[in-house]
């Protein structure tokens, strides 16, 4: 069913549907945004990466063949597009020195999860400990959790091996998960 | 007896999927305090991170690149088919007797020839005289020339 809207939508961009592209920007930014807000720092080449994407995007249409999900190979040209983005720029997107960082080393003031305005605390704590993970774990994360994509489409996207994928999700949940028992009575959550 | 607690890696799974671990597991993770702290710890970690706020642009991406793409190419419409079709016909209808009187031509003397081909010159030149001094005496109407 997604294939065929998928083909659907390349033989209209490939018509030169300048609208039908349009649709599948809107309809994908969401991931790619997600990708390039993990990955890049400079809000400024934010822009520039996320419309490179998408000319990269109309440019190869045409040798699209449909092995996986369209948003799934934009995601992937993303991915590649940032990681060359970082090269160029001397940068890494992930270390082994860096991985093992700990969010719980800051504690935040402890609270309890017991009502709303304390869940919304809850949820901006979690996102402070998660912006403290090397960026490939919050991507990771984000990606799984947040975007709920398979480990499959992850494997699609970075090109890493499914046993690195596990791997790097297994740390950043036992990192949020030790986070939150440092910071929160194990009652009150 | 030494009590076994689950790993980290089937913590994290029993917390997604309780089914996704061994029975024997399971049973012990259900009635283990430290276990269940553990799985709950997870479980609200899973659930915040799906309600985390999605990353935007702040800028209307599609605009941006759109305005960067190549115009569209016009579609063909029944219309630029008409005027293709018209014109091929146009062209053959003067190429056609043009190809018939070159043959009848070619029986004549040459001195004849030149003749008319000077004559067809000095008219076509006295045509576009008249035409552009049509023209220029249009535009100055205009008063823009």
């Amino acid at each position: 069913m997604e294939q065929q809207q998928d083909k659907i939508i390349v033989e209209q961009v490939l018509r030169g549907d300048h609208q039908a592209f349009a649709r599948l920007i809107r309809s994908t930014e969401a991931l790619v945004a997600t990708i390039i807000y993990k990955m890049i720092r400079s809000p400024a080449d934010r822009k520039d990466i996320a419309q490179d994407v998408f000319i990269k995007v109309y440019n190869g249409l045409g040798t699209f063949r449909f092995q996986a999900k369209l948003s799934t190979w934009i995601g992937q040209i993303t991915y590649n597009t940032c990681l060359k983005y970082l090269k160029k720029q001397k940068l890494v997107l992930w270390n082994e020195d860096a991985v093992g960082a700990g969010a719980y080393n800051d504690p935040v003031a402890p609270g309890s999860a017991s009502d709303l305005a304390e869940a919304r605390e809850l949820i901006e704590f979690l996102e402070k400990a998660v912006e403290k993970l090397p960026p490939v774990q919050q991507l990771l994360v984000t990606l799984y959790h947040r975007q709920e994509l398979s480990y499959a489409e992850i494997m699609t996207i970075t090109g890493l091996p499914e046993g690195t994928i596990k791997s790097f999700l297994y740390r950043a949940r036992h990192q949020l998960k030790t986070s939150l028992l440092v910071n929160y009575n194990p009652a009150d959550l | 007896m030494k009590i076994v607690h689950l790993s980290e890696e089937q913590l994290q799974a029993y917390a997604e999927d309780p089914a996704a671990i061994a029975a024997t597991m399971r049973l012990h993770a259900d009635s283990c305090p430290n276990c269940q702290d553990a799985a709950k710890a997870y479980r609200i970690a899973f659930a915040g991170l799906q309600q985390f706020k999605t990353d935007k642009f702040d800028f209307d991406l599609a605009d941006l690149v759109l305005a960067s793409l190549p115009a569209p190419k016009p579609e063909l419409t029944w219309s630029a088919l008409g005027i293709y079709f018209g014109t091929a016909a146009a062209i053959l209808l003067v190429c056609l007797p043009v190809a018939y009187g070159v043959r009848l031509i070619s029986g004549l003397h040459s001195l004849s020839l030149i003749l008319m081909l000077a004559a067809t010159f000095m008219i076509a030149v006295h045509q576009a005289i008249l035409s552009l001094r049509n023209y220029r005496r249009k535009i100055a109407r205009l008063e823009i020339y």
